[in-house]
């Protein structure tokens, strides 16, 4: 029966590290929590390596050696899920507690609902408005902010339902917001195009990703910095070739804006 | 340096906007991580006139880390949770816009000048967050070592 349980444990690592990827966590982290979690359940000889696309752990136990993969293709920030799976990693560290239990509150957690559509639609919009007000945008600048945070919402939400890749989504995304202020500006509305983008943007900007990939290169992880950068500098040329497309665009069409 | 309390408060809001985005739950750390982000901010804004702008965001962000992992420690919570939303009002988004601007227009030399800004900016923020998160490792590291590491 011991086979069993160690395909148990391995099942339950593979999941909780897919788990903590999934959300938005460190690759250290990830390692972290499988190696703990592995020894709190009495393997003492095991081998766990994490990349941000793919997760691998080896049990060694009286002479037989268990491997388990996991493939990942992408990731996101749920900050309150990675909060709730640390805790438990956690918790299975200082008291293991059964394995059908742990595999239950596993999938507890991750089946746990995010914010209603509406709520992080509105949140969007505040990030938008508040950045644009921040730079000294007037309140009508603010105001169309909000909409264009909601474009943006809206946009990388559908494409990311439609497997569109990461160049594409943050392309369409910043070409649809820059268009708007643009448009408003040709019409001889009295806003900003400047503050209302650069406050819309960050909802964009890979500033997250930059911090993460310092954090990578500290404990050493510099493949997965590497695989973070690009994708860091990939999404900020994307962005930039969606503010400079509608903006040559109108140039053309409308004269100088 | 009129509109210091205005623009911090815009920041504050902006960091609860992008807790939402990021689907942090807990009101505590909404509110936590948010007040982290002002205040970073307000460090930004106190800075004012230091001469170039690098040695701002260097130290905001060094500030910003620092209480992230201290938030960290004291709640039991990983500090990306802090440090992500925190340092959101930092990230130079602006200095790409001008950047593209520029190159729309056609002038190359402030389109270098401010496409090297926003390289420096977020250069300084990375360094920030890499000295904080190196220093409070090693700290914490040498009472705890791993005991699986072979």
């Amino acid at each position: 029966m011991e086979a069993d349980n160690i395909n148990q444990c391995l099942n339950f690592c593979c999941e909780i590290a897919r788990q903590l990827i999934r959300n938005g966590a460190e690759m250290y982290r990830v390692e972290e929590s499988a190696r703990r979690i592995l020894d709190a359940y009495g393997y003492q000889s095991h081998e766990v390596f994490a990349i941000p696309a793919c997760v691998l752990i080896t049990i060694e136990w009286d002479g037989k050696n268990y491997t388990k993969s996991v493939r990942l293709r992408s990731s996101a920030n749920n900050l309150d899920k990675l909060e709730k799976l640390n805790n438990l990693c956690r918790q299975i560290c200082a008291a293991p507690i059964d394995l059908e239990d742990a595999i239950a509150r596993l999938r507890g957690i991750v089946s746990e609902p995010d914010y209603p559509l509406w709520v992080s639609y509105f949140g969007s919009g505040c990030v938008a408005m508040f950045f644009t007000l921040l730079w000294g945008g007037h309140l009508l600048d603010a105001g169309v902010s909000f909409f264009c945070g909601l474009i943006v919402k809206f946009t990388t939400r559908k494409m990311t339902k439609w497997d569109a890749n990461i160049f594409f989504i943050n392309l369409c995304a910043s070409m649809l917001l820059v268009t708007v202020p643009v448009f408003l500006r040709f019409l001889a509305c009295p806003v900003h195009p400047d503050m209302i983008i650069i406050g819309a943007i960050m909802l964009l900007v890979p500033g997250v990703a930059i911090t993460n990939v310092m954090r990578d290169v500290i404990v050493g992880d510099f493949l997965t910095a590497i695989s973070k950068l690009s994708e860091v500098l990939i999404v900020a040329l994307a962005i930039a070739i969606g503010i400079a497309l509608p903006y040559s665009l109108a140039r053309v069409l409308f004269g100088v804006i | 340096m009129d509109r210091f309390l205005p623009q911090c408060c815009f920041a504050f809001l902006a960091c609860v906007g992008f807790s939402i985005v990021f689907d942090v739950k807990k009101p505590k750390f909404v509110f936590l991580s948010s007040l982290i982000g002002a205040i970073g901010w307000a460090v930004f804004l106190l800075m004012d006139g230091v001469g170039s702008d690098v040695p701002r965001y260097l130290v905001a962000t060094v500030a910003v880390s620092t209480l992230s992992e201290l938030c960290a420690r004291i709640w039991k919570a990983p500090a990306t949770i802090f440090l992500l939303i925190g340092i959101v009002p930092l990230v130079p988004g602006s200095g790409l816009y001008y950047a593209m601007n520029f190159l729309i227009l056609g002038n190359y030399a402030m389109f270098a000048k401010k496409g090297l800004q926003t390289v420096a900016y977020a250069g300084a923020i990375a360094v920030g967050v890499s000295m904080v998160t190196s220093i409070v490792r090693m700290i914490f590291w040498k009472h705890k070592p791993l005991h699986h590491r072979k």
